[in-house]
């Protein structure tokens, strides 16, 4: 092996310690993260989504580092049924961030079967180089509506201020 | 022989098993395809998406569609549903008018399709569908005809019937009362001391007025998919074709019937009643004036090229024009640090013109116009009557109440063609305000792709002042009758007995 081909393979080996050493960094530091789930305001007094597209929740999270509050962060979340109004957030200086969750309609269970539903947060901020969030999953239970599905047609709604 | 030997030749009888069989598996696959009925179906947006959940990167998924199709094909055996994934959504008129021409020389075009219900109906695409929607105890998951589960104000809508009177196109969704708006920057509006939301064209205009004297980008308009077309963009068809067709509206219902008809709109052309030198030629050339006071004085001089949306972000716009589909995106905008809120497109109404009324408003939305609606696709059907009786039954499935419902619900932003049809709560606030009653007519725009492009470029003409604003009220004039005149002869309706001025 000539020199040349020497000097190139040291330089490049601590090229790739420190590549691997900010990787490690960022995945360590993803794992000091954890999420907290404050409050949720469900429909009824049953801790439960009611599949009828319409109940939403509200839900309250905390985000820390260390135990301390995170403030700033960006929050990305996505549920594996139903929809969401928005889907990034922004903490607030104590660390919380609120959200709303549309639950999606049932209708029998070959069509839209009935399963808990699963809202998944990623941290946008918290990587330094590379892209690695800290997660969270929070699993609901769901429940049957017990209404028709009709109930809430629009064309005979009462209007706002009527 | 040798042990070697022998190992040595099952080993080699097992590796061409496994390719023989690795190779035949597609004609496996084929002769069991051929046993059933390929329905190729196009939904549009509405399409499944190809992944069942979700992730970071792709959050947006389709599901509804594809569980509607997924239990229908195990109730009906013998059908496949082939989703059309080619085709250029989110392409324009021109894109997808070429896509289909395409499909249907190649004789792969779908046998349902969406094509924005009778937006080409001049080149006989459609299946006339009155037949199927009437026969008596044709609605087959329950009593009475199919049409009969649809709300009843759709069947004057032009985007289903066409000018022969003859229904081509069946309605899933409609929009939530308009399917565009203005959103609004709530803290432009509150430092430009901007009080309430404009109702009217010329409390519009006042109010862009004073977010410009304070600093603000008066009104943004909307350039998504590049264009930058000027005449029959949002502000033509959601405020002044609305408005000023309205004020004519008697002379436009030939047969008194409450509605107009697209080949009551031609005749309408053709007699002079939108020309700029008839008998509503103050009215006509108001409207014109109008538009033209939008993209030459109230937009920024440049407007095609200005990225809008960095500025929107940035609190630099106080208006921009948005589709309510937009509202969940908005809605997880992180960087946007003002409030907004989003009001329905004004009419022109009596404070600004003397030939137009007071803006009376309905309780909710008011007869919203189709947002997916099919059609069945006559090269797809012609001499094919078990494809025919496939599309068929697929459409009704699709439009069983339930069905609509889970469509609704997923897609967030869109209200049920059917009755009794639920909708999501992202929604349910906004459709409870009022909106403005809209008489059912319109002014024309070309009345075909060609007269449309021609009618887009002389009024760009005239906003750039390449043409004056005598020459381009001329060139309306021969564009809107050429179009017409095209239209009822691609349709064989015969006009000659029609009072004819242009």
């Amino acid at each position: 092996m000539n020199k040349k081909k020497i000097i190139t393979i040291l330089s490049i080996i601590p090229l790739l310690l420190v590549i691997i050493g900010l990787y490690v960094n960022d995945v360590n530091e993803a794992t000091k993260y954890e999420y907290e789930v404050v409050a949720i305001k469900y429909p009824t007094s049953e801790k439960v989504i009611i599949a009828d597209g319409l109940s939403s929740l509200r839900i309250r999270m905390k985000l820390t580092k260390n135990n301390e509050p995170v403030g700033g962060h960006t929050i990305n979340i996505f549920a594996s049924n139903g929809s969401l109004p928005s889907s990034r957030v922004v903490t607030a200086e104590n660390g919380w961030f609120d959200f709303y969750y549309y639950p999606y309609l049932y209708v029998n269970e070959k069509v839209s079967p009935l399963e808990d539903v699963t809202i998944y947060f990623q941290d946008e901020s918290n990587s330094k180089v590379f892209l690695i969030p800290a997660k969270y999953e929070l699993v609901i239970p769901v429940k049957k509506p017990e209404e028709s599905n009709n109930k809430y047609d629009w064309e005979g709604y009462e209007i706002i201020g009527e | 022989m040798r042990k070697n030997d022998i190992i040595k030749q099952s080993l080699i009888a097992l590796v061409v098993l496994t390719c023989a069989s690795i190779c035949a598996i597609p004609y496996f696959n084929t002769s069991s395809s051929n046993n059933k009925l390929q329905l190729v179906v196009d939904l549009h947006g509405y399409t499944p998406s190809t992944n069942r959940t979700p992730t970071a990167e792709d959050p947006e998924v389709i599901n509804s569609t594809y569980y509607i199709a997924k239990n229908f094909m195990e109730e009906n055996e013998d059908i496949e549903i082939v989703w059309a994934r080619t085709k250029p959504v989110g392409g324009l008129d021109s894109d997808v008018a070429q896509w289909f021409t395409t499909q249907i020389a190649g004789k792969t075009v779908p046998a349902i399709a969406f094509s924005w219900g009778s937006r080409y109906q001049d080149r006989d695409w459609y299946l006339p569908l009155d037949e199927y929607l009437d026969e008596n105890d044709s609605w087959s998951y329950g009593n009475g005809t199919w049409r009969s589960i649809f709300r009843d104000y759709l069947w004057n809508s032009n985007s289903l019937i066409n000018a022969k009177g003859q229904t081509i196109a069946i309605p899933i969704t409609v929009y939530p009362g308009s399917s565009t708006g203005y959103f609004y920057n709530k803290s432009a509006f509150e430092k430009a001391n901007i009080n309430s939301i404009p109702t009217t064209w010329q409390e519009f205009i006042t109010c862009t007025e004073k977010l410009e004297q304070t600093g603000y980008v008066g009104v943004a308009p909307w350039l998504y998919f590049n264009t930058t077309t000027t005449f029959d963009a949002w502000v033509f068809q959601s405020v002044m074709s609305p408005s000023y067709s309205a004020a004519i509206f008697d002379q436009l219902d030939y047969d008194n019937n409450g509605h107009m008809s697209a080949l009551e709109q031609a005749r309408a052309c053709l007699e002079g009643k939108f020309s700029p030198f008839g008998e509503n030629g103050t009215l006509a050339i108001e409207m014109y004036d109008n538009l033209y006071y939008y993209y030459s004085k109230m937009l920024k001089k440049g407007w095609a090229s200005i990225d809008y949306n960095a500025q929107w972000i940035n609190g630099e716009v106080g208006i921009r024009e948005e589709g309510l589909w937009a509202i969940p995106v908005e809605n997880s905008n992180t960087v946007r640090d003002f409030d907004y809120g989003v009001f329905v497109a004004p009419l022109v109404a009596n404070d600004s013109s003397s030939f137009l009324s007071e803006i009376e408003y309905s309780n909710g939305p008011y007869q919203p116009s189709p947002d997916l609606s099919l059609n069945i696709m006559k090269a797809a059907v012609e001499n094919n009557p078990k494809m025919l009786d496939a599309a068929l039954r697929f459409l009704k499935y699709l439009t069983k109440p339930e069905n609509v419902s889970l469509i609704c619900v997923e897609n967030g932003g869109v209200l049920g063609a059917v009755k009794g049809t639920n909708h999501s709560n992202i929604i349910d606030e906004f459709i409870k305000n009022k909106f403005p009653k809209k008489k059912d007519c319109s002014w024309p725009a070309g009345f075909n792709d060609e007269q449309g492009d021609k009618l887009n470029r002389v009024f760009e003409q005239w906003v750039n002042a390449s043409i004056t604003k005598e020459q381009f009220l001329q060139q309306v004039d021969v564009i809107q009758s050429t179009g017409a005149k095209t239209f009822l002869n691609n349709m064989h309706i015969d006009y000659s007995t029609w009072d004819i001025k242009i």
